[in-house]
């Protein structure tokens, strides 16, 4: 028996910190900007062939391969400004500007997305949070055409198949109960077997385990011990309604508490989160 | 081992490290008064095969403890793709049943060892697998070299008995039906059948 299964009579008491309502709420406000945001960005669907598309998937490679979100970077200030601006005054500590965006924080310059994207750990964690919900309405955008016609079903990794991102988490779909990931960054949505790791790919359900809170069977953490990582999942059946990951994210803060507080590593990347990745 | 996380474990875990900046910078930090405790629960899921038909639809066991709690079609199962019909979705009852308070406990009408009935008889009696097995063999026997035809009404060599009938399972695999096919025969069987045609 692997040392971190724990055996059920050894149900503990953990005491959540009572700041995921607030966190919650600053979510549901940072939604709304990014949505407005998306929608002005969307653009008509290219003439990208199709089944250039499947092919790109069925090769292994993220459709970001292929192409490109073009992203504007003085709309990108903006709306990093705008971000900033919510959590400023969103969060009970009123921080100053300055810690959410550092004077010297090189947004407009080329190469500085992809040190976001890299989780570069020379750009701390607040302007690292705020940079990475600023992007997310262009890569939504970006997504939005190409997910209507590639099929993603052809796609078979843990990673998003449009940019090759960790998932931000997971859901059961209320039809079926069949897995799905939401990437954190693309929102692009995925099917991964249950009985499968989405970060190394076992299938030894002898090393896959889960875990959930006494009284919440709808939010739920699926662990590997195979590579030690763990992806929290909302069981959509459970729900009544189609959960909104990125609000369920910020709603299960706890979760990755105690996911945390047995070693695991995230498998899905979080903006509210930020853990040392090895 | 205890998990009780504390304010401050929490605030580790959601930095890098100490001194750098983290959820707590936004004030994000809970109080005691608000904290409120939860417990823990571990599952495992486990994938399954429904017993009943040939159909061979994939079910997902929840386990708690060794012992099951809950189980749903498997969405991966390329068969059934997460439905399960009513007979499917029955199988949580071979193993346990509720009593009228609710309480869950092993199903008593699932059989665990021999029984068998006489002729005539009225009352079942706990007998042996060995003894089952034997008096199977010896019936079998008895029945077949009694019955068995060479040749049939115009000469026809057919080696058979149609005294005796073999009715298959959907718990079988495709290397047991072969070896039982094999067998009924070389017995001299011919009526051969399954039981989910049923």
């Amino acid at each position: 028996m692997d040392h971190r299964y724990l055996d059920p009579s050894q149900v503990n008491e953990l005491q959540l910190p009572g700041i995921v309502d607030d966190l919650e709420k600053m979510a549901v406000r940072i939604l709304g900007p990014q949505a407005e945001w998306t929608s002005r960005l969307l653009k008509p669907a290219a003439d990208d062939d199709a089944n250039e598309l499947d092919r790109v998937l069925i090769a292994g490679n993220q459709l970001t391969s292929l192409t490109q979100p073009d992203i504007e970077l003085p709309s990108y200030r903006q709306m990093v400004d705008q971000i900033a601006d919510l959590i400023r005054i969103n969060s009970p500590a009123r921080p100053q500007v300055q810690d959410l965006v550092p004077p010297g924080l090189p947004v407009d310059e080329p190469g500085f997305l992809s040190r976001i994207l890299n989780r570069d750990p020379g750009i701390p964690f607040l302007p690292q949070m705020v940079c990475s919900l600023a992007l997310i309405p262009w890569y939504t955008a970006f997504a939005h055409g190409l997910t209507s016609r590639a099929n993603l079903g052809l796609w078979t990794g843990g990673q998003c198949p449009v940019c090759g991102q960790p998932p931000l988490m997971g859901m059961l779909r209320p039809d079926d109960g069949a897995r799905i990931l939401e990437c954190w960054l693309c929102r692009a949505q995925w099917g991964f077997p249950r009985l499968q790791c989405p970060s190394c790919g076992t299938s030894d359900q002898e090393r896959l385990r889960l875990f959930t809170f006494t009284g919440d069977d709808a939010h739920r953490v699926h662990i590997c011990d195979e590579c030690g990582r763990y992806l929290k999942v909302v069981d959509a059946r459970l729900m009544g309604r189609e959960p909104v990951l990125a609000l369920e994210d910020a709603a299960t803060m706890s979760h990755d508490s105690a996911a945390l507080r047995e070693g695991l590593i995230p498998f899905g990347r979080s903006p509210f989160l930020q853990v040392p990745l090895s | 081992m205890s998990l009780k996380l504390s304010r401050r474990d929490f605030l580790k875990l959601t930095g890098v490290g100490v001194g750098t900046a983290t959820l707590s910078q936004l004030g994000f930090e809970g109080t005691a008064a608000a904290a409120e405790p939860a417990r823990i629960e571990y599952a495992r899921e486990v994938s399954t095969i429904c017993p009943y038909c040939s159909g061979g639809c994939g079910a997902i066991c929840y386990v708690k403890g060794g012992e099951i709690t809950s189980l749903e079609g498997d969405p991966d199962h390329p068969i059934n793709e997460g439905g399960l019909c009513s007979k499917g979705s029955s199988m949580f009852n071979m193993r346990y049943e509720y009593d009228g308070l609710g309480n869950r406990q092993y199903n008593s009408s699932r059989l665990t060892e021999v029984l068998y009935r006489a002729p005539n008889s009225s009352d079942w009696e706990v007998k042996s697998w060995d003894w089952a097995l034997s008096e199977i063999a010896k019936r079998v026997k008895a029945t077949r070299d009694a019955t068995f035809e060479l040749t049939d009404d115009k000469g026809v060599t057919v080696n058979r008995t149609t005294a005796l009938a073999h009715l298959g399972s959907a718990a079988l695999d495709n290397e047991e039906n072969y070896l039982l096919v094999k067998m009924q025969r070389a017995l001299g069987l011919i009526n051969l059948d399954h039981h989910a045609r049923l």
